[in-house]
């Protein structure tokens, strides 16, 4: 510590130090709480179509179209260990082939703001619900749910699944119209 | 890093040293201050729910504290000079600063060969 250049290493050093303290308190302080909320989806107008797949051996596969609504209050999920979330929707059901099939239909990044409501209505899915079969048509119960990463400032990244879901029967025939 | 500091203008190369007790003061002032704003950012962070609040009195702490201990300020950190001993070789004391060497020397020639 006799110049300035070693006075100067020294209090860098013991400055990151306590950087680093702080930031583990702050981990330490939110690693408990709980981050589930409830949340209101419901899907409607399911359409089953049939198309050409050639990748597979049957060469078709069932496709699926829907329109979801969604609302959801994040606003207690925030705390100052939370940067932002990610949301997404995945619809589970099982078939011959696979024990269990997920598939995510819908993502969003939520940031953090002082009040976080999310309502969506009529909304597509980003994503094709395509299976590598035949198994949507006449499925008795594909169950839709909401589950979002919570992505921490310091800290692992959490899972977690809304309290809520929802089984709907898809239709029992393939959608004639062009339209989806 | 001496040798770039030899090579500036003679009027950035200001001395920048301070005697023992002021080194001590220095590092005990900054453990106590940055602990301190340690403990009070997490509260204030704690409080409004803000890491960056936290993070941002931390790093306020530690400019104020290099502002108190990185310049040598000679009535906090020069007060107890330290005495150094005349340098060997001078006018009058060669002979025997030489003689005491050379004893030095063969002392040491002999604690090797004892060890051995």
């Amino acid at each position: 510590m006799h110049n300035i250049l070693n006075r100067a290493n020294a209090l860098l050093a013991f400055t990151l130090w306590v950087m680093a303290a702080v930031t583990a308190a702050c981990f330490l302080s939110t690693v408990f709480l709980d981050y589930t909320v409830p949340t209101k989806l419901t899907v409607k107008d399911i359409k089953v179509r049939t198309i050409a797949d050639y990748a597979t051996d049957e060469q078709q596969a069932d496709l699926a179209t829907l329109s979801f609504n969604l609302n959801v209050d994040f606003t207690k999920v925030f705390n100052w260990n939370v940067k932002q979330l990610f949301v997404y929707l995945v619809a589970e059901y099982n078939s011959d082939n696979n024990a269990v099939n997920q598939v995510v239909l819908w993502d969003r990044i939520v940031e953090r703001a002082n009040r976080v409501v999310m309502d969506e209505v009529n909304v597509k899915p980003k994503y094709y619900f395509l299976d590598d079969g035949s198994n949507l048509l006449k499925h008795q119960n594909v169950t839709f749910v909401i589950r979002y990463n919570v992505i921490p400032n310091a800290g692992y990244l959490r899972l977690v699944q809304s309290t809520d879901q929802i089984s709907v029967p898809f239709p029992t025939t393939y959608t004639t119209s062009r339209r989806s | 890093m001496d040798g770039m500091i030899a090579m500036l203008p003679a009027c950035l190369q200001l001395s920048t040293h301070i005697d023992f007790q002021g080194q001590k003061v220095a590092e005990r002032t900054y453990q106590v201050v940055l602990t301190l704003a340690g403990i009070v950012g997490f509260f204030v962070g704690f409080w409004t729910q803000q890491l960056s609040y936290a993070i941002f009195i931390v790093m306020a702490a530690a400019c104020f504290t290099g502002v108190i201990i990185l310049p040598p300020w000679s009535f906090l950190f020069r007060k107890n000079e330290i005495v150094w001993q005349t340098p060997a070789g001078e006018q009058g004391s060669t002979s025997t600063s030489s003689t005491t060497s050379a004893e030095k020397d063969e002392k040491k020639k002999k604690e090797t060969k004892k060890t051995k």
